[in-house]
């Protein structure tokens, strides 16, 4: 039996005792241990290197939520490297796919959008007006919107102020456009 | 939160983990849960179309019998080590029995029974039997290797809708008046390989955590 399975093990058995040194010891050398797996996994995935601590908690999780169905009799590190494995696969292949999805939109995708702003604005503008369109958004959506389209700040800023990341900003953009553009359009008709 | 705040918040709930590490034994019981449910199916459906007295004697229901739940034995074991992280990978081999006898005994097949069965609806209602008996037992798996740590949702699904695919057909076996062993491993086999495919697909985010 190798000293790291052992002091796991050990320590895991104190956790279940209510240790929360042994358990807090624990958590910070499977996270010390960890750590260069999951750098060198996000570096070649070109993910930013300041994703390595969040997909590390996300890993301590999922071993946190499932420590209970360890069963003391069978080995500890096998058992805990599979579910790091696991955790660490998901929450990599997570992040590697939004990041594909926040991308994927080139420059004149990005343009579209935006004539579709104006599209919307000017249409709503001809019909009851923007306060009445931006009632009509949830919460979130209009939030982003007054940030973006009327105060004129950038993704980034307003990702900070809604504590949010600047991926989620854009994406919340699209859909308000799109239901601004939705409501727009039906109003339109209703004038017709 | 800094690594340092996280694993503090998550030390400070030592002691107070839900849930427990034993798998096998639930699993063991919902398999003999579904089994029985799968029988169950089946006596109510073709209650009336067979005589169980003399299809309990044949050698066709036992040689079906013997193979379908040989593997689902084999399914099971496979099933419960993707619910216990770290065990051996070799479990698929447990899978292999079943089928293996299955195919030794359609080769060696001289009883000329045809491979479509005995009439025109034949295909179709093993097909559907067989789906139609799993179907409760696939659910009821599912939901148990949840309380496993699955650490593979695609391979667990897959594995639970073998063993699902496998009860049913067993079940069905006591109502089934196709004989051929040509006829049960094309056909039983297509059923237990659609449960397969379907658990592997409804596993793959169902048992995700």
């Amino acid at each position: 039996m190798s000293v790291t399975e052992e002091r796991w093990s050990a320590a895991m058995r104190a956790e279940r005792a209510g240790d929360k040194a042994a358990y807090d010891w624990l958590l910070r050398d499977v996270s010390r241990v960890l750590r260069p797996s999951v750098r060198s996994r996000v570096a070649a995935l070109g993910l930013a290197s300041a994703e390595v601590e969040d997909i590390l908690q996300e890993v301590l999780i999922g071993l946190h939520s499932m420590r209970q169905r360890w069963d003391e009799t069978r080995p500890f590190l096998p058992w805990v490297y599979a579910i790091l494995r696991y955790k660490l696969t998901d929450a990599v292949r997570r992040r590697s796919r939004e990041r594909r999805r926040q991308t994927d939109l080139s420059e004149d995708e990005w343009g579209q959008i935006v004539d579709q702003a104006v599209a919307a604005d000017e249409a709503l503008s001809a019909t009851r007006g923007l306060e009445q369109a931006m009632s009509a958004l949830p919460d979130g959506q209009r939030q982003v919107v007054e940030a973006l389209a009327i105060d004129g700040a950038s993704v980034r800023d307003t990702a900070a102020a809604l504590h949010v990341t600047e991926g989620a900003v854009r994406m919340t953009m699209h859909r308000a456009i799109k239901r601004l553009a939705g409501l727009a359009g039906g109003r339109v008709k209703e004038d017709e | 939160m800094s690594d340092t705040d996280f694993i503090a918040k998550l030390a400070g709930e030592a002691g107070q983990g839900r849930g427990s590490a034993r798998f096998g034994r639930p699993l063991l019981l919902s398999t003999l849960a579904a089994f029985v449910l799968a029988i169950a199916i089946i006596l109510a459906v073709f209650a009336g179309t067979f005589d169980a007295g003399s299809v309990l004697r044949s050698y066709s229901f036992h040689f079906k019998e013997a193979t379908m739940l040989l593997l689902a034995a084999g399914a099971f074991w496979l099933l419960r080590q993707q619910g216990i992280p770290g065990t051996s990978h070799k479990a698929a081999w447990a899978i292999l029995p079943g089928p293996l006898l299955l195919a030794c005994l359609a080769i060696t097949d001289s009883s000329g029974y045809p491979l479509l069965g005995r009439d025109s609806v034949s295909v179709p209602i093993c097909y559907f039997a067989i789906l139609g008996a799993s179907v409760p037992a696939l659910a009821i798996l599912l939901y148990v290797t949840r309380k496993g740590v699955v650490t593979r949702p695609w391979r667990a699904g897959a594995a639970a809708g073998l063993l699902a695919g496998a009860l049913g057909a067993a079940a069905y076996a006591i109502a089934c008046k196709n004989d051929g062993a040509r006829f049960v491993i094309l056909w039983y086999g297509a059923a237990v390989g659609t449960l397969t495919c379907a658990g592997a697909v409804i596993g793959q985010r169902f048992l995700r955590w």
